[in-house]
């Protein structure tokens, strides 16, 4: 078997392009692999590995040249004019003399014998190297130099190996991209390295500093932290596993150090630190045994040799105080100010110019608010909710928040906690630090009432106020993450357990929007935008695009969410079941005979009583009647409807058995037919079965 | 503290980078004589990126940003500060180990130190310009800016330019182990035994531009200056000299920034400057490319 690799080299890539275009590129080699053939097993994979600085891609069992093979192809007729005869030489690539008549249906033909010859597979794939480069899909590149051809960063250099031997590319000169038969070492050792193969290659690379799999700096970095927190007993939070991958992703070969925050920082609120460690510097926070954070934190360098760490480890916290010491001058500053006296300066803030300031904002959160309380029956201390409103967004007018954006929030319920607002309780400041939550599919959604009123309320009119003014999401563009705010109002409908039909709520709360040509907008619009987030957001929780394909028909409209998400949960258990199962078979003969046999006469939607014949006819029919109508009265007992629909199972199966439905009296099959469709449009009352892969 | 002696001083600095980047093919030229807020609006960078011709060049320009000023007392913030600035045109194959080399030229050994370059793409929205490439970031400081300009005044670059962005206060803290701004030594005057420092130097001059942007500066007359400078650019374009004009524009942004430190531009407003000093940008951009080719 033949040996290929592959390794694509570039100034640094930002971490959030490399595994979409590694993954890419190996998509598409592995396209043309399989299109050619050139694969020497049936379980055939493409290894690929990635740093900020190398795409990689190896892969040792291709064969070495495609098979020849001989087709015999048959061509005009002997009778056939000149050209067209011609014609048909020209295109094979042979002499006329090459011909052979054959007779074939009582007719004469010329045929011609057409030798395949198998290419090498390192040209077929050098040939394609260059389609690749140039379709791979970046979500943000560029150019350099005088190339009109984009790369995330620039492109340096390829390297392209087969059966150990190096195959020079030279349309490379055209992008001004080199291409060296060695590689780089990592920066800092600075050496060219050559090598005969995959496996020497990954070796030298060791040897001078560059671990080529993220999983194993992603390994060595966790390795070492944990080491660290044994010895001083704390811990690293489950939640920074990302930092680490984005660290690991940020180098060649990690070094660990661990800094220390001077004492004096740590009277700051937790947030503030951890928010200027994580996004200003990327370092990992450690924390106590009691979940709070300890001083010490995490550096992650690219190779350095052991006698710099000190230096480095120092250089690292004085930059670290410098803006902790920002924070804290923000932090005692923006306490001076009584927080309710803020109120005054968000008129000043715009929130939107179509949609006024955050005070405007502010008014119609309060309102939004009290209508969903309303609408939810929760019970709702309503002076507390208003107060919380009014504050939410004060800290928009504080120095630490323009400082440190992601901190808006928390800011402002610590400043009201600090400064112990009138009738404020601890429901309200956690209210206020939890408005945003969740902001990502790892943030958790605030539980507390208070907390998701408020927050429901703002992403609410977040999007219902974009809709409005026709500022909707494109494929591309979604300036105002309205998508998120979406997947946030509906996590935290379905998590905190809400009835709530959007639809209405959304039509009765329109009218606070001070727009002209309200009446224009169809609420419908927005319930289908939400619509594709939930089924994004069941496809995140389950995994599974064809349950979710399945659920969702073109009859699927609810703006009840928290009713399709219990009838998709109902759903996805139920197919994992040997039930399940067994209902999927039965609709999927049922639709095969109802396809085939709908091509040849029209199948009636009624069932006429009058034909049925057999015991199992009579049977089944009856079992569907008692199906409707259960499916009918149980409209939210979903696992019960289910049960229902696995007993049609017995019935059908007896059906298929006993009855048959090819008969010669067409009326009786036509019928028969009938009973089948019916089946099928039971089930698909709750999803098209026939959507679901085993 | 480093000791005195050995200390490399900024004006060492800005000489050692000088003479690193004239032996590595470029020409030193001297900053624009007009108050700017970053080295990019210097003429020879914001039109020379455009247009065919090959460029090469470096130079230290003195920077403004007025409402960056602390009245001397933040040990990190300046209103007036400098930037050494190198341009490339096109961008050389092994751009960025000459630039790791350059780092040595003032004694950062990117083998000694963790030398990180953190993705930052530049947009600047009163040049309409943007750009790919990092922040290079010096055991967690920011030390320089390294851009390819792929776009100014909305026009294509092609061929794109390299352009690099020394802080030259940044570096000097790191080098000197400072934590003072205005503790950098400037220059050390071996024969009298005598150190001057950036406080020497800037601090007096911090406060009262501080005073002036913050509290003097009248408004009426830059609301009035910034009028007549977009006039006068507009006037100079139609008569085809797109480098005065493009004085006239960075002297209407210079005002706006004093008018935005001073507090008295609201947010959209402040928008629809912005989109006044682009336009501007753009039709000398327009012209000058006209020009050249």
């Amino acid at each position: 078997m033949s040996e290929l690799f592959i390794e694509v080299l570039s100034e640094e890539i930002p971490y959030w392009l490399q595994k979409n275009i590694v993954e890419q590129f190996k998509t598409k080699l592995h396209d043309v692999i399989i299109e050619n053939q050139l694969s020497g097993s049936e379980t055939f994979n493409i290894n690929f590995h990635f740093t900020p600085l190398r795409l990689i891609f190896f892969c040792d069992n291709l064969i070495n040249e495609q098979k020849s093979s001989t087709e015999i192809i048959k061509g005009p007729a002997v009778d056939a004019p000149d050209t067209a005869i011609e014609g048909f030489i020209k295109n094979i690539g042979i002499s006329k003399k090459e011909l052979k008549k054959k007779d074939f249906k009582k007719k004469t033909y010329y045929f011609a014998k057409h030798e395949k010859i198998g290419r090498k597979s390192e040209d077929i794939i050098k040939e394609n190297l260059e389609k690749i480069i140039r379709s791979l899909n970046w979500q943000k590149s560029m150019r350099w130099s005088h190339s009109s051809f984009r790369w995330g960063r620039p492109l340096k250099n390829i390297l392209f190996y087969f059966d150990s031997k190096n195959i020079p590319l030279n349309f490379l000169e055209n992008y001004s991209v080199d291409n060296n038969p060695f590689t780089i070492s990592h920066k800092k050792v600075d050496k060219e390295l050559r090598f005969k193969n995959f496996n020497q290659y990954k070796k030298k690379l060791l040897n001078s500093k560059v671990i080529i799999e993220h999983q194993k700096r992603e390994e060595k970095i966790k390795k070492e932290i944990s080491r660290f927190c044994q010895s001083k007993k704390i811990l690293l939070k489950n939640e920074h596993n990302n930092l680490i991958s984005l660290n690991a992703g940020l180098v060649e070969f990690p070094s660990i150090l661990f800094g220390k925050i001077h004492k004096d920082f740590m009277s700051l609120p937790q947030e503030i630190l951890e928010a200027v460690m994580i996004n200003d510097q990327n370092f990992i926070p450690l924390f106590n045994k009691n979940n709070n954070l300890s001083s010490y934190f995490v550096i992650v360098s690219d190779y350095i040799k052991k006698e710099f760490y000190k230096k480095i480890t120092e250089d690292n916290e004085k930059v670290l105080q410098a803006r902790f010491a920002d924070a804290s001058f923000y932090w005692k500053n923006d306490l001076k100010i009584k927080f309710e006296e803020r109120l005054s300066l968000l008129s000043d803030i715009q929130f939107h110019e179509k949609l006024g300031s955050f005070e405007d904002k502010e008014k119609r959160i309060e309102s939004i608010a009290q209508v969903l309380v309303e609408t939810l029956k929760v019970k709702c201390n309503s002076t507390e909710l208003l107060l919380a409103a009014k504050l939410s967004k004060l800290d928009l007018t504080t120095g630490l928040v323009r400082e440190f954006p992601e901190l808006q929030g928390i800011i402002g319920g610590y400043i009201a906690e600090k400064q112990k607002i009138k009738d404020a309780s601890k429901n309200v400041y956690l209210a206020l630090k939890e408005q945003y939550l969740p902001k990502g599919p790892l943030d958790l959604c605030p539980k507390n009432d208070l907390s998701y009123i408020l927050s429901l309320s703002d992403k609410l009119d977040t999007l219902l106020g974009f809709f409005l003014i026709a500022e909707i999401p494109s494929a591309s563009k979604d300036p105002y993450a309205l998508r998120r705010a979406a997947l946030g109002i509906l996590r935290i409908i379905i998590e905190n357990n809400l009835k709530i039909k959007l639809e209405p709520f959304l039509k009765e709360i329109v009218h606070i929007y001070n727009l002209p040509n309200i009446s224009n907008f169809k609420v419908k619009d927005l319930i289908i935008f939400l619509t594709e987030r939930f089924k994004f957001l069941l496809k995140s929780i389950t995994k599974k695009q064809d349950v979710v394909n399945s659920f969702f028909t073109h009859k699927t409209y609810n703006s009840n969410f928290l009713i399709l998400y219990k009838k998709f949960l109902a759903l996805n258990e139920f197919i994992k079941k040997g039930k399940g199962k067994k209902i999927i078979e039965l609709n999927k003969r049922a639709l095969n005979i109802v396809t085939i046999e709908g091509k040849k006469m029209h199948i009636k939607n009624s069932i006429d009583t009058a034909l049925l014949k057999e015991k199992q006819e009579f049977i089944l029919v009856e079992k569907l009647n008692q199906i409707e109508n259960i499916i009918k009265f149980e409209q939210e007992n979903f696992q019960n409807i289910l049960n229902e629909i696995s007993s049609l199972h017995l019935p059908l199966n007896n059906f298929f058995d006993n009855v048959m439905v090819n008969v010669n009296d067409l009326k009786i099959k036509s019928n028969r037919l009938s009973i089948l469709k019916r089946v099928l449009d039971t089930l698909k009352t709750y999803a098209d079965f026939s959507k679901i892969q085993k | 503290m480093v000791s005195k002696k050995n200390v490399l001083s900024f004006q060492d600095i800005i000489f050692n980078l000088q003479s690193f980047w004239s032996k590595n093919n470029c020409t030193i030229v001297q900053p624009i004589d007009l108050q700017v807020g970053a080295g990019t609006f210097h003429p020879l960078t914001a039109l020379g990126v455009l247009g065919k011709k090959s460029r090469n060049i470096a130079y230290v320009q003195p920077t403004r940003r007025p409402a960056d000023g602390r009245y001397g007392k933040n040990p990190n913030r300046l209103q007036h500060y400098y930037q050494f600035q190198v341009l490339l045109k096109p961008t050389p194959k092994n751009i960025q180990s000459i630039f790791l080399r350059s780092l040595k030229a003032i004694e950062i050994d990117h083998k000694k130190n963790n030398i990180e370059f953190k993705e930052d793409d530049w947009e600047s929205p009163t040049l309409g310009a943007s750009g790919l490439g990092w922040e290079i970031r010096c055991n967690g400081m920011e030390i320089s800016q390294y851009t390819y300009l792929q776009q100014i005044g909305g026009i294509d670059c092609d061929p794109v330019s390299v352009e690099i962005t020394y802080g030259l206060e940044r570096l000097a803290m790191f080098i000197q182990k400072v934590n003072n701004v205005f503790d950098i030594i400037w220059n050390i005057n071996k024969k009298e035994n005598k150190v001057i420092k950036y406080r020497d130097i800037y601090l007096e001059s911090e406060k009262q531009f501080s005073k002036y942007n913050f509290e003097y500066a009248n408004t009426d007359y830059l609301f009035k200056s910034f009028e007549f400078m977009e006039s006068e650019c507009k006037d100079l374009l139609k008569n085809n000299l797109p480098l005065p004009a493009f004085e006239n524009c960075i002297k209407a942004s210079h005002y706006f920034n004093i008018l935005d430190s001073r507090g008295v531009i609201g947010v959209a407003q402040r928008q629809s400057y912005i989109l006044k000093i682009r336009t501007l940008v753009k039709s000398c951009c327009e012209s000058w490319i006209k020009q050249e080719s």
